[in-house]
This record gives structure tokens, C-alpha cells and sequence, in this order.
């Protein structure tokens, strides 16, 4: 019975359409994520496309979305006795109820893992196709797919067929299965984002049925060599979760399933007899013979209308789709975080944000759905024929469809509204802005998605049924995001697109309402000849084919549709010009190619100067005018330029800045060449050699400006309200241009570069007297006089020296006093203010009015910073301190002398209100305050290691000053999550990771790292050696134009205060990419008899030293390492907690035993726990007694 | 008697994408009245039927409905139009008297209060008034048929083409949906197709026999049985007999009568064994197809 059900089953789905196209669908998608290099799943950088990691992480995506084929198949097998009318002969015949049940399932269960096994089948063909990357692909093997497949597949499969099989059992019916499916795909996404604290994730590794958190966990600090050669094993976590979920499985399986319920027929399905009134004889004389009338058009359509839209949003899969949005988009809502997991306010701007980017994917599929449903309805309940045959006009049927259609659309960002603006209740937040809600939703979001509602139906009307119709749709879609990929980059292309709004509180739409407005127009015109099209061609009856169809074409239309198709015709081509002339013949539009094959011949052509001098500029006094509602800048500087070389220089390179004109730069005894116009660059040639050591001026002058509209690449520095543009965008720069060059590794080959050299090495002497921002930028003298328009207010570094009006603009006078790098910020923008003179240096921060929260603990953050730093390192250079917002196009915070721009979407938004929560906006204020010192007095020497001076130094000054506000115990959670994106940062590590002193611009080094080295530096040394360490340091390189430090200058200061072991510790960390494995394992607690407690905490030790690419190798661990007992867990940030012992301890490799003596009984014991040690994985350092 | 030719059909053919020829050169002509139009499952009737409720464009061929192009002018003949389709659904959650409401409104009945009395009256002679405010998915078989009927008599059309209309009805509603059908007939061309040759002999004046997409048969009942008079034969014989006579002669039909198998055979002269028997339309049916399948095999 069991072997024959199993057969019929078998035979039975692989005949069925929906079982090829689900094949096909899970042999695709993996070949194409293979194939396409922009959807790459797990691999990249270092990572190889057919690394095991990859195809792991593959399979286990796209068991999430198997888990809808599980659906379909298993309850169809459960249901479709009863579906298909089959049950009541089934049921009578002599069946046993396991064989036919069980035989049935597996049968199922088969053909889910048949379809599945596409999944490694596709991407094996994907690796094997000849256009790929051979560099990026490793030896293929069985066992690479197999593995994977068969940990993880085959029981999450089960799984969910033991799980969907049950509900259907229970319920009969396929729609309950579905409800079951969704409700299970929901919770599992609500449950990944409300348990996302880094100390939940090994309950969310154990208990998700999907395993991919499992994985996530087991690889989650995977370098580039060990997912490139590791294969998932049953082993750990992954063993323990697949342990758990297979006992789920088959206990629904076999509690859920009724295996062994006899076969029955289900209640529901005898149908309720109708009871009848009594006949009304009079009707029977009614006249019933009203004839049919012409042009009643209006009324049709509205019944039609009516009829349509009750249809659609009277359904339960609409009450369906409405939960699952809301749910979705609530899902999002716990994860407007910012920085280090502390919330956002909920900004309207991030609100609309987040419900556009929730909805965007769902919406393509309602569109597919409900088009091909209302479009095809009638056919679809069998009314067709009937309805068909009215005397109606096709327009009347599409438009009424369409609005039924297009009101779904609507109704579901009125929906996201209403959420959002509850949500911004809740928390407490009312400035709802609903305008902004209306205009960006409904035009900038809902608009798009509409035409593309119009182009699904043109696709259902041309089609013979609604299955073409909505592969055609899903086709065009897939197709359309592969657009970039074949080189159609421009929005013009892109059916429905725009460029992509970026909204801004301090500048509001900018320039995207223009673009916006000419883009909808050009695609709405389209719209409506493909909407003229649709009726046209709509479908009447059962099987009219197209080319019949296409014959009355000219029937259907009447001259009205004819003139509206071909005035929208025009309406389309006209607009396309314009956007063309506008984007292509005023602007210049590159592909991303493009770009990157002009930055690989603009290297090859000038690679060859990186190291020929050119002048270095040492004073500037700019002259900016400043236009924001035009967007131009009128700029000029005078400058001095110095040949600091030791050769004469008789011409150098300019590179001409982006968006300008009228470019100058006139040096004395010389003159600039002609304009190279590919590379926007010329040669500056002496006609008088300038030689080693000559000082001469000059003046370089542009105007920057707009015209026009860009379809992408918009300048962001320049703009209505909150302009910020630094003296490198601005002014013509000198030398070949290292930012220029190409990064990718891979991109570099394909164009024959050789592999970039990220920074010159520590030890090159020759770069010692280059700063880090590149030869040729010193310190310098600086004045500007800088204006713009009356409403706002205008800023350089320097200090005010005078401010007048004239001519209805604001003028500004700025002079520096001390010396300061030639990297300078020019703002212009309208904002409140507020101010405070503080020891002497006026404090001041500038913010759009709705973003006032945290204004004074940016304030009481520079005080405590300027105390500390004041008092550690040496006095603060500057009489002023200013922080200025800047709108969120670009999201960094960047400190210039004496003037820090801070982007509205950090800092400003931050919700502070919970204790609990790491403080960012002190953190980052305080970060960029030391910048002052660590960057503005300090610089480095143009080598590796360059970023640990400026940037570590600064996250290491920022760091005391919040252990001082905050205390070592809540600096623990901080140092957890640098720690943390570390581990992560050197596993995403696209070249070789560096040891921290020759950290090559690599953030996670420079940073993350950093952070961890110098707090365990502090702890080592203690806080009064290393301030002296860095003083002296910062002493001797303070302002030096001819010399930079580098990290050895640093090392030399640390060694001076370090005893012998101390240096050996220091080396480790400096020169070694060490990393160690601490863990509690086990701990005890015994009553002393004196009434105090004997903690016996079993601890394990280990070192091991990685290469750049990963690759580990045990060391002997001989340190002393903290431990600590804490009366309440330490990862409540915002617990009293009491630190009972704190204690160090020396330990070996390996396990060892300690003994501590206390006088309260401790609830927590921790090794390390206060994070100075790179540990592998913080989560196994806290023990519970 | 002098007949207006209300709708001429010329030379219709089509064939399906499949390759299956549905119709082949059909011609007729149909005055006002009723037209009964017969054929077995699969002899091209729904066809037909769909072309002429401008459901379907022919290959070939043209038909004009009182001066209207039905081919051309689709849009100016369903304003005339009736048509019930031999099977069709309805849509979910929706009441007999507001779907018939609404197809109204797409009929044309614009008027709010001629509207409610077509409805209501409609219902009435269907006779599901009682039961309009039930879902129309929820109806049997057979009234859910009594509903087609009553959405295809809307806006009192010149043309009405039922396509298998008594199918599932109890005898009495056959009666009084045929007794509904004569009192509407004498205004308009009423089509009606089916199989069951008793529907045509009780209320067609003309009528027409379709096989194989191929009209081959047409003209009034009562004509067509009398040509056949005195050619029918019948003989009671047992199961074997009747194999064996199905052999040798010209039988149009074989059926049952209370156990035992009545033979019919078409022939100028009785056989042996055989006697008279009075023509029926049933006879003029079946000795039409068994000619057609004769003609196919020879």
C-alpha cells in the first residue's frame, strides 16, 4: 500500500505543470545568482562563487522561499481528494489508513526534495558555464553540493511537510495551509528582528527551522580561507538544531498528521439546503421586456466599478495581504535602529522611507496576482461568456479593472500611513508630516508601481491566459533588474523608474521633484498607449486570438481612442527628448562600466606621476560666492604654492573639479595648457621652473553650477538648503589623483591593472614627508570671505571677523589663527542655532528646528571631550568648536579644523531616552572632537598604518571620555559590538587583512579594532602612561610640515613607557593579527563555613595567530587575563550593577581551575569581560551561576 | 408563407489552434421564431453558437444579423443580444438579485425603477425570487441554469441564443422555462441548441442538424418527419439478433423498451421481420448522423 501510494503520488506530481515550472523556477534562480555577478549569495572578494559558504548560504536562502513549493505540494496531496470531487469514491474503498497516509506523504516529501534538488543542481551548472571568472571559482566537487543539501535540505523540508501536511490534515482545506505558511514566514521574520541582540543568538541559531541563523552562527567569523575550504558538518549548533527540529517534525507528524485516522469524508462539504420564501405571484405579471439602451456608459462603469473593487477588497486574500503588509512593515518598525542597536526617532522622512522599502518587493508580486486575477475573473469563475456578451465597451471593462486594481496598490500605503503615524504616536513622537507622507508615497512610491499595473495589464490583455500574462510580468521584472547588468543604467530604459528620491529634512525634495515630474510624465504617456492597447485588444470570449483581435482593433479604438494613443504617442516621444537632452546632451550620463573603464585609463595614462612632485599649496584666502536656490558656486583663492621636492618642477597635472566651468589656475611663471576633455584634466606647465623650495602665489578660481536635470549621480554638495563642499570637490586638485583609481581587485584584472598597492609600506621612508591625505596637502594658512543668499548663514573654518549685508546677501569674513590642514569645509544652509562659551572657546551647534533633541549632550560631549583632551594631550588649538548638520545624503560625521559637519541622519535623530541604550551621539561627538587633536595637529605620514594615528587615537580618546561619563561596566557592551564588526569586518575582507600598526585604510582595523587594541593598551600600561605615550608623541609631530609620524613613532612612545613583557604584548598586538578563544565553561559555588563563598570557575585558554587571508594557527597562551563576578549580568546595560571580584589571573593553555574567595554570593562569573582580549566569540565568556 | 430572414450565415468555418475543425462551411438562414438547432456532443454546436454571440471570430465566412455585421459590429449586435452559455459559474459572495442587478446595469437598463421590475419579474419566472438574496454560487444545479436563463432575457433581446438550456432541470422547470420561451419566440430569432430532439420537436419551427461542424440538415420539423414516412421500420430482437442485423442493415437506432431492444431501420421496403413504424423527428436525427458517418466512412 505504502510502496504503491508512494508511486502514485510520484507519478502524479510529475506530470503536473506546476511541478516543471517549480523545477525550473529552483534550477534558475541558483543558476542565475551564479552567473549574475550582481546577485551573488555569500560569495565576493576573497570568497569564491562555488565556495562551500556560498552554496550553503545559497541553498539556505532559498529554503525559505522553498518553503512555498512545500506548501503547494503537500497540501495538495492533502487536499485533493476533496478538491477534486475524488473523496467520496476514495473513501469507500478497503483502505488501510497508514499505508495510504504515509504513503502519500513521503511520496510528497519526495517530490518537495526533487524540486529542491534543483537548487544545488542550478548552481553547479551556473559554476561550470564558460563566461565565468575562473579566478573566482575553486575545484568543484560532489561533495560541495551534497553536503549542504543533505544537512540542511532534506530535514527543513521535512520539516515543513510534517508541519503544512498536519494543518492541511487537520483543516482539509489548502487555504488554512497557506494562512499556516504565511503566519510561519511572518513570525520567523518579526522574530529575526525583535531577537537580535548579539546575546540572543545562540537561542536564535537553536530554534530557527530554517537553520540559517544556525549557519550564520557556525560561520559567523568565517575569514575568506575557511569559507572558502569549510564544509558544513553535523557538529555543534547545526547538530543540536537539526536534532531539535527533526523531533518537531515528526512529532507533528505523527500527533498532526492522522497517519492513522481512517479515511472520512470532511463535514464541511455537504452543502446547506436553501430554504425558500413564499412565491410572489403578482411578479410573474411584471413586465420584464425593458429594452436595452445606448450610451449608458457612465453607469456601467460605475456599477462595473463598484462591482470590481467590492470583489477584490471582499476577498479573504486581500484581508490576507493587508495583515501580512502590516505585519511587515510593524516587523521593520523594531529595527529602526542607528548606530550600536540604539533606536532612531521615527522620523516621517525615515517612516515613508521604510514603508516604500517594505512594500517594494510585495508589491510586485500583488500586482502580478491581482492583475492576472482581476483581469481574468470572469474567465476564471466561468462568467466570461456571459459577461462578455453584454453590450459593454472593452474600455469599461479595463478602466473599471483597473482601478480596482490600482486602489489595492493605494490601499496599502494608506494602510503603511496609518501604521506609521500610530507607531510615531507610540513612541512618543509628533511632528507627523503629512504632506510628506502624500506627496512621496502616493507620487514618488504608489505612481511607479501604478504604471507598472498599467503594464501588467497590457501583458494579461495580449496573452491567452492569465499563467502567460503573469510569467510575462514576473519575466519582464527579472529582466528589468538584470537591466544594469547588460549596461541599461538609465532610467529612460526602465520602465515606470525615476531617478531615487532622496529626501532631506534640511533640503526637502531638492531636485527630485523635477525629475520626477518630467520622468512620470514620459512614462505616463506610455502608460496610456499601452492602456488605449489594452482595451483595444481586450479579450472577449473564450478564445480570441490575438491577431483576430488585433484586425478590430480599429473598431474597438473609434477615432477618440486612435487620437488619444497617438497625442500620447507624442506626449511620450516629446518628454523622452527632453529628458535626454536634459540627462545626456546638458549632463553626461556614464554607466557604471563606463565609470569604471574611465578611472582605469585615467590611471594607466597618468599612473606614471604618482610619485613626480608637484607645488604644494601652504596658504589659501578663498572668495566663495554661494547661490543655493541656483545652485552655483562663484569661487576664487588665492593661493601660495612650494616646491617642497628636491628637483625643480617644470609642469604638473590639474584635475579639473566635476560640474564647472570657467576654470583658472594662473601660478606666476606659468600657464595652464589646454583641457584634456575625457579626463577633465590639464597640464600646468613653468615657463620658470619652479625650484626646490620656491614660494610663489597664484589664484585658482571656478564656478561650480547646474544645468539642467542629471538622471543619476547628482551632485549632493551643492544644493537649496545645507550645502557642504570641501576644498577638494570644489577647487582644481594637483597630481595624479589616487582616489581615482580602482579598488575592486577583480575589476583591476578584467582591465589589465596590475593589483592595487592600498598604501605604500611602513617602513617606505620616502612617503614620511607626505601627510595622509595625500603629497602635497600640509598645513596652511587659511582666511575666506564667503557669502550667500540673505536666509542663510555661511561657514568656513577660522574664526568670524566680521559679517555685513549687501545687496540683500550675507557676507562672511573667517581667518584662522593656527595652523591648520588644507582640508576645508564651505557650508551654506538655514538653521537654528544654539551657542555657549565654555573655558573660553565658543561651543556651537547649528540643526534643522525639528531635529533639536540631543543638541545638549552634544554640547556636554564637546565640554568633557575638550576637558579631557585638554588636560591628556595639550591644549585645543582653536577658540571655537562648531558642529553643523548637513543633510543625510551623504550619513558620516567629518571633523575639520574647528568645524565638525554632522549628517542628519546620525546624532541628530538618535533616541536617547532609554538608559540602557550605548549613547551614540556622545560617542561620535567626542570621536570627532579628538579629531582636533588626533588628524588636526597630529597628522601621518602618507604609509600604512596611517588611519590608526588619525582614527584609532580618536576612538581610543572618545572611549575615555564615555568610561568616564558611563563607567568600565557599560564600556563592556560597546567594546562587544566593536569586537564584534571586527570579527565581521576581517571576514567580508575583500584583499588581506593587515596587522593593526599596517592597517591599509581598512576600517574594521582602524576602528573596530582599534578601539578593542588601545582600550586593552589602556588597561595594560594604565590611563597616566599611555596619556604620556601620546603626548609625547603628539608633542614632537604637533603642526610639522616636513616630517609625519607613522605607527613605529608611536610604538617607539608606547615602548618607552612599557616594561619588557608589557612591549612583548604590545608587539603581539601591533605587529600580529592575534586572536584568542576565552571561555567559562563550568562554575560552582560552595558555602564557606566563615559564611563567605568559594567560586570555583573552570576557564579555557587559547591563542592563535592568523595570516591575512585566515588562515589560523595555534600559539601557546601564556597571559594574565581578568575575571570578575558580577551580582547581575552584565549585559543589562542599564542594570546597578555591582562588580564583586575583578581579579587577574594568569593562564595557560588550555583548561584551568580557579578558586576565588568572596563575601557575596555572585549571580554572573565572566572571563574577560571587559573585552581586551580579541576573542573568537565573546558569547561563551559570561557564565550564570 | 413569406419569412423575413432575420440572420443569414455564410459559409462559416473554423479551426482550432489544436488543428480540430469545429465548423466546416456552415450556411443558414433563420427567420423570426424558434430555431432549434441539433447536433451530438462535439458536432460544433457551441461553436457556433459562441461566433454568433460575437464570443469567437471564424476563419471564414460572415453572418449579418438584421442588418448588422456581427463579425464587424460586435459592439452594435450585443446591444440585441441574449446568450446563455452552455455551462458558465458565477462570481463568489454575491446575490442572485445583485448579480442579475448588475448585469443589467451592463445591459443597459439604466432606468433605476424599469430595472428593479425587469429583475424582479425575471426572477419571478425563473422562479428564484425566493431565493434572491442567496449567493448564486450556493444554487443547485438547476437553479443556477434558471439563472442563465434569466440574465439572458435581460433587456428583452432581439436575438437569444441558448445553448443547452433545459440541461439539469426537472421536467416541471423544462415546461414552464419551454412555455416562457414560445411566448417570448414570435418576436425575435431564438436559437436553441441541444441535443435532446424532443426540445426541438415541441417548440421549433425550424431547425437544423449540425455533425462533424457540417450543417446536414435543415427545414421545419413537421416537413422533414414526413418525408421520411413509411420508411422506418422496427423489430424487437434480443442482444445477439441485434448485432447481427446492425450488420446487414441501414439501423439509425437502437434502444430500449422495457428490456427488450427495439431496432429502427431506414428503408424503402420493411425487411424481414420488420414493421411499420411512425416517422419522428428522433428517426430524421438519427438517420441524418447515420447517413453523415456512412458518407464519412465511404
Amino acid at each position: 500500500m505504502l510502496l504503491a501510494m508512494l508511486r502514485f503520488e510520484w507519478r502524479y506530481f510529475v506530470r503536473q505543470p506546476s511541478f516543471i515550472v517549480t523545477c525550473m523556477v529552483f534550477f534558475l534562480l541558483p543558476f542565475l545568482a551564479m552567473v549574475v555577478d550582481q546577485v551573488q549569495i555569500g560569495s565576493g572578494g576573497n570568497v569564491l562563487f562555488n565556495s562551500p559558504f556560498a552554496i550553503t548560504q545559497s541553498l539556505l536562502i532559498l529554503g525559505i522561499f522553498g518553503m512555498f513549493m512545500v506548501v503547494n505540494f503537500v497540501a495538495n496531496t492533502a487536499t485533493r481528494n476533496d478538491i477534486n470531487l475524488m473523496a467520496e469514491i476514495i473513501s469507500t474503498k478497503p483502505i488501510k489508513p497508514l499505508g495510504y497516509n504515509l504513503g502519500r506523504f513521503i511520496g510528497a516529501y519526495l517530490v518537495c526534495v526533487t524540486v529542491f534538488a534543483m537548487v544545488p543542481l542550478g548552481l553547479f551548472f551556473g559554476s561550470i558555464m564558460p563566461w565565468l571568472d575562473a579566478e573566482r571559482l575553486g575545484a568543484n566537487s560532489f561533495a560541495l553540493y551534497l553536503a549542504p543539501f543533505l544537512v540542511f535540505s532534506l530535514t527543513t523540508i521535512f520539516v515543513l511537510a510534517s508541519l503544512f501536511y498536519a494543518v492541511a490534515q487537520q483543516f482539509k482545506s489548502t487555504m488554512a495551509v497557506y494562512l499556516s505558511a504565511l503566519a510561519l514566514f511572518i513570525s520567523y521574520v518579526i522574530a529575526g528582528q525583535v531577537f537580535d541582540e548579539p546575546d540572543q543568538r545562540s537561542i536564535r541559531a537553536l530554534l530557527d527551522p530554517f537553520a540559517l541563523n544556525t549557519f550564520g552562527e557556525y560561520a559567523r567569523y568565517w575569514t575568506a580561507f575557511e569559507k572558502n575550504s569549510l564544509l558544513p558538518a553535523l557538529d555543534g549548533f547545526i547538530l543540536q538544531n537539526r536534532l531539535l527540529w527533526l523531533a518537531i517534525g515528526s512529532v507533528i507528524l505523527i500527533v498532526g498528521g492522522g497517519l492513522f485516522r481512517p479515511l472520512s469524508l470532511s463535514t464541511k462539504k455537504s452543502k446547506t439546503l436553501l430554504k425558500a420564501e413564499a412565491i410572489d405571484t403578482t411578479l410573474l405579471t411584471k413586465n420584464f421586456q425593458h429594452r436595452t439602451l445606448t450610451s449608458n456608459a457612465w453607469a456601467q462603469f460605475t456599477s462595473r466599478t463598484r462591482f470590481e473593487i467590492k470583489q477584490v477588497f471582499l476577498s479573504p486574500a486581500f484581508l490576507v495581504l493587508l495583515l501580512f503588509s502590516s505585519f511587515q512593515l510593524i516587523a521593520n518598525f523594531f529595527e529602526i535602529s542607528g548606530m550600536f542597536g540604539t533606536p532612531n526617532w521615527p522620523l516621517t522622512q525615515t517612516m515613508v522611507s521604510l514603508i516604500g522599502g517594505s512594500f517594494s518587493l510585495m508589491l510586485i508580486i500583488v500586482i502580478t496576482y491581482y492583475s492576472a486575477e482581476v483581469v481574468w475573473r470572469e474567465r476564471t469563475v466561468g462568467m466570461g461568456d456571459i459577461v462578455d456578451s453584454m453590450p459593454v465597451h472593452n474600455l469599461t471593462f479595463w478602466l473599471s479593472k483597473l482601478v480596482a486594481v490600482l486602489l489595492v496598490v493605494i490601499a496599502l500605503y494608506v494602510l503603511g500611513t496609518v501604521c506609521a503615524i500610530i507607531n510615531q504616536l507610540l513612541s512618543g513622537y509628533s511632528n507627523i508630516e503629512l504632506g510628506q507622507y502624500f506627496i512621496r508615497l502616493l507620487y514618488f512610491d504608489a505612481l511607479p508601481f501604478c504604471l507598472l499595473v498599467l503594464l501588467a495589464f497590457f501583458l494579461q490583455a495580449i496573452s491567452p491566459n492569465k499563467y502567460v500574462g503573469m510569467l510575462l510580468f514576473v519575466g519582464y521584472f527579472f529582466v528589468s533588474l538584470a537591466f544594469s547588468q547588460l549596461g541599461i543604467e538609465h532610467n529612460m530604459f526602465n520602465f515606470g523608474a525615476g531617478p531615487r528620491l532622496q529626501y532631506s529634512d534640511l533640503n526637502g525634495y531638492g531636485w527630485f521633484m523635477q525629475t520626477q515630474h518630467w520622468y512620470m510624465f514620459y512614462w505616463l504617456s506610455l502608460s496610456v498607449v499601452l492602456g488605449v492597447l489594452s482595451f483595444g485588444l481586450w479579450q472577449r470570449g473564450p478564445s480570441s486570438n490575438l491577431k483576430q483581435r488585433l484586425s478590430m482593433l480599429g473598431y474597438q479604438l473609434g477615432s477618440k481612442g486612435w487620437a488619444v494613443a497617438t497625442v500620447a504617442l507624442l506626449c511620450f516621444v516629446g518628454s523622452g527628448a527632453w529628458i535626454h537632452y536634459n540627462t545626456k546632451v546638458l549632463n553626461d550620463f556614464y554607466s557604471q562600466d563606463e565609470i569604471l573603464d574611465f578611472r582605469a585609463d585615467y590611471e594607466k595614462k597618468y599612473v606614471e606621476l604618482e610619485l613626480q612632485a608637484f607645488p604644494s599649496v601652504t596658504a589659501v584666502d578663498a572668495t566663495v560666492d554661494i547661490y543655493p536656490s541656483e545652485r552655483r558656486i562663484e569661487a576664487s583663492a588665492a593661493i601660495k604654492v612650494v616646491n617642497r621636492s628636491s628637483q625643480a618642477i617644470n609642469r604638473f597635472l590639474v584635475n579639473l573639479p566635476q560640474h564647472s566651468r570657467d576654470v583658472s589656475v594662473t601660478i606666476v611663471g606659468g600657464q595652464l595648457g589646454e583641457v584634456d576633455e575625457k579626463f577633465n584634466t590639464a597640464w600646468f606647465e613653468f615657463s620658470q621652473p619652479l625650484a626646490p623650495g620656491e614660494e610663489r602665489s597664484g589664484v585658482i578660481a571656478v564656478v561650480r553650477e547646474h544645468k539642467g536635470f542629471k538622471d543619476a549621480g547628482e551632485d549632493p554638495t551643492l544644493i537649496n538648503n545645507g550645502t557642504f563642499i570641501d576644498n577638494f570637490a570644489l577647487f582644481p586638485s594637483f597630481g595624479f589623483n589616487e582616489g581615482i583609481r580602482i579598488n575592486d581587485r577583480h575589476e583591476r584584472r578584467k582591465r589589465d591593472l596590475e593589483p592595487l598597492q592600498r598604501a605604500y609600506l611602513l617602513e617606505d621612508s620616502s612617503h614620511y614627508n607626505e601627510s595622509f591625505f595625500g603629497p602635497g596637502v600640509e598645513f596652511i594658512d587659511f582666511s575666506a570671505t564667503i557669502s550667500t543668499s540673505g536666509d542663510q548663514f555661511a561657514i568656513a573654518p577660522g574664526y568670524l571677523q566680521k559679517e555685513w549685508q549687501q545687496d540683500g546677501r550675507n557676507y562672511y569674513r573667517y581667518e584662522m589663527d593656527a595652523p591648520m590642514v588644507n582640508f576645508f569645509s564651505l557650508m551654506s544652509a538655514k538653521l537654528e542655532s544654539k551657542k555657549e562659551v565654555y573655558k573660553g572657546i565658543d561651543l556651537e551647534v547649528y540643526y534643522h528646528a525639528s531635529h533639536a533633541w540631543n543638541i545638549d549632550r552634544m554640547l556636554e560631549s564637546a565640554k568633557d571631550s575638550i576637558d579631557y583632551f585638554q588636560q591628556a594631550f595639550g591644549p585645543y588649538q582653536h577658540k571655537q568648536l562648531r558642529i553643523i548638520e548637513f543633510p543625510g545624503y551623504r550619513g558620516f560625521a567629518q571633523s575639520f579644523a574647528n568645524t565638525v559637519p554632522y549628517s542628519e541622519g546620525i546624532g541628530f535623530i538618535t533616541d536617547l531616552r532609554d538608559p540602557k541604550d550605548i549613547d551614540p551621539v556622545y560617542y561620535v561627538t567626542a570621536h570627532e572632537v579628538a579629531h582636533q587633536w588626533w588628524g588636526h595637529q597630529l597628522n601621518a605620514a602618507n604609509v600604512q598604518g596611517s588611519a590608526i594615528l588619525s582614527e584609532s587615537l580618536s576612538q581610543y580618546s572618545a572611549l575615555m571620555v564615555m568610561k568616564n561619563k558611563y563607567g568600565e561596566t557599560r564600556l563592556r557592551k560597546f567594546l562587544t559590538y566593536e569586537l564584534d564588526r571586527y570579527l565581521r569586518g576581517r571576514s567580508s575582507e575583500l584583499l588581506e587583512e593587515m596587522p593593526f600598526m599596517r592597517s591599509e585604510n581598512q576600517q574594521y582595523i582602524h576602528y573596530q579594532k582599534g578601539s578593542i587594541v588601545m582600550m586593552a593598551l589602556e588597561h595594560e600600561l594604565g590611563e597616566t602612561a599611555l596619556n604620556q605615550a601620546l603626548r609625547g608623541l603628539l608633542e614632537e609631530y604637533k603642526f610639522r610640515s616636513d616630517l609625519y609620524p607613522t605607527t613605529l613613532d608611536l610604538l617607539r612612545y608606547l615602548n618607552e613607557v612599557a616594561t619588557p613583557e608589557q612591549q612583548t604584548t604590545i608587539q603581539d598586538m601591533f605587529a600580529q593579527i592575534t586572536l584568542y578563544d576565552l571561555r567559562a565553561t563550568a562554575v560552582e559555588s560552595e558555602t564557606l563555613a566563615d559564611g563567605k563563598f568559594k567560586i570555583k570557575l573552570t576557564v579555557s585558554a587559547a591563542k592563535y595567530s592568523a595570516d591575512g587571508k585566515g588562515q589560523e594557527n595555534e600559539q601557546p597562551f601564556a597571559q594574565d587575563v581578568e575575571i570578575a563576578l558580577f551580582s547581575a549580568d552584565p549585559n543589562d546595560f542599564g542594570a546597578d550593577n555591582k562588580v564583586i571580584y575583578q581579579g587577574v589571573h594568569s593562564l595557560q593553555s588550555g583548561e584551568s581551575t580557579l578558586e576565588i574567595t568572596v563575601d557575596t554570593l555572585p549571580t554572573y562569573a565572566g572571563i574577560d569581560p571587559f573585552v581586551r582580549f580579541i576573542d573568537r566569540d565573546t558569547g561563551n565568556n559570561i557564565i550564570k551561576l | 408563407m413569406i419569412e423575413t430572414r432575420m440572420l443569414e450565415i455564410n459559409n462559416i468555418t473554423k479551426t482550432y489552434a489544436n488543428g480540430v475543425k469545429a465548423l466546416n462551411g456552415v450556411n443558414l438562414s433563420i427567420a423570426k421564431g424558434m430555431f432549434g438547432l441539433l447536433g451530438p456532443n462535439g458536432a460544433g454546436k457551441s461553436s457556433l453558437m459562441r461566433t454568433i454571440s460575437t464570443l469567437q471570430q471564424p476563419d471564414t465566412g460572415s453572418i449579418v444579423f438584421d442588418g448588422t455585421d456581427v463579425l464587424t459590429q460586435p459592439n452594435e449586435l450585443r446591444q440585441r443580444l441574449g446568450y446563455l452559455p452552455q455551462d458558465f459559474g458565477v462570481y463568489p459572495r454575491i446575490s442572485a438579485y445583485d448579480l442579475l442587478d448588475h448585469l443589467a446595469i451592463l445591459k443597459g437598463l439604466s432606468n433605476k425603477a424599469q430595472r428593479k421590475e425587469a429583475v424582479d419579474g425575471l426572477l419571478a419566472h425563473t422562479n428564484l425570487f425566493q431565493h434572491r438574496k442567496k449567493a448564486v454560487s450556493g444554487f443547485s444545479g438547476g437553479m443556477r441554469q434558471r439563472f442563465g436563463i434569466a440574465q439572458a432575457l435581460l433587456g428583452d433581446p432581439d436575438l437569444l441564443i441558448v445553448d443547452e438550456p433545459t440541461a439539469g432541470l426537472d421536467p416541471e422547470e423544462r415546461n414552464r422555462f419551454h412555455n416562457l420561451l414560445v411566448s417570448l419566440g414570435e418576436q425575435k430569432v431564438v436559437i436553441l441548441s441541444t441535443h435532446i430532439v424532443d426540445d426541438v420537436s415541441e417548440l421549433c419551427a425550424n431547425m437544423a442538424v449540425l455533425g462533424n461542424g457540417e450543417i446536414l440538415l435543415q427545414g421545419n420539423p413537421l416537413t422533414v418527419t414526413e418525408e421520411l414516412k413509411g420508411q422506418i421500420w422496427r423489430k424487437v430482437v434480443t442482444l445477439d439478433e441485434a448485432t447481427q442485423l446492425e450488420s446487414q442493415l441501414a439501423v439509425i437506432s437502437k434502444r430500449l423498451f422495457a428490456g427488450k431492444t427495439v431496432l429502427h431501420v431506414l428503408a424503402p421496403e420493411a425487411p424481414e421481420g420488420f414493421e411499420s413504424a411512425p416517422a419522428t423527428l428522433e428517426d430524421v436525427y438519427f438517420s441524418t448522423l447515420h447517413r453523415s458517418r456512412a458518407n464519412q466512412a465511404a
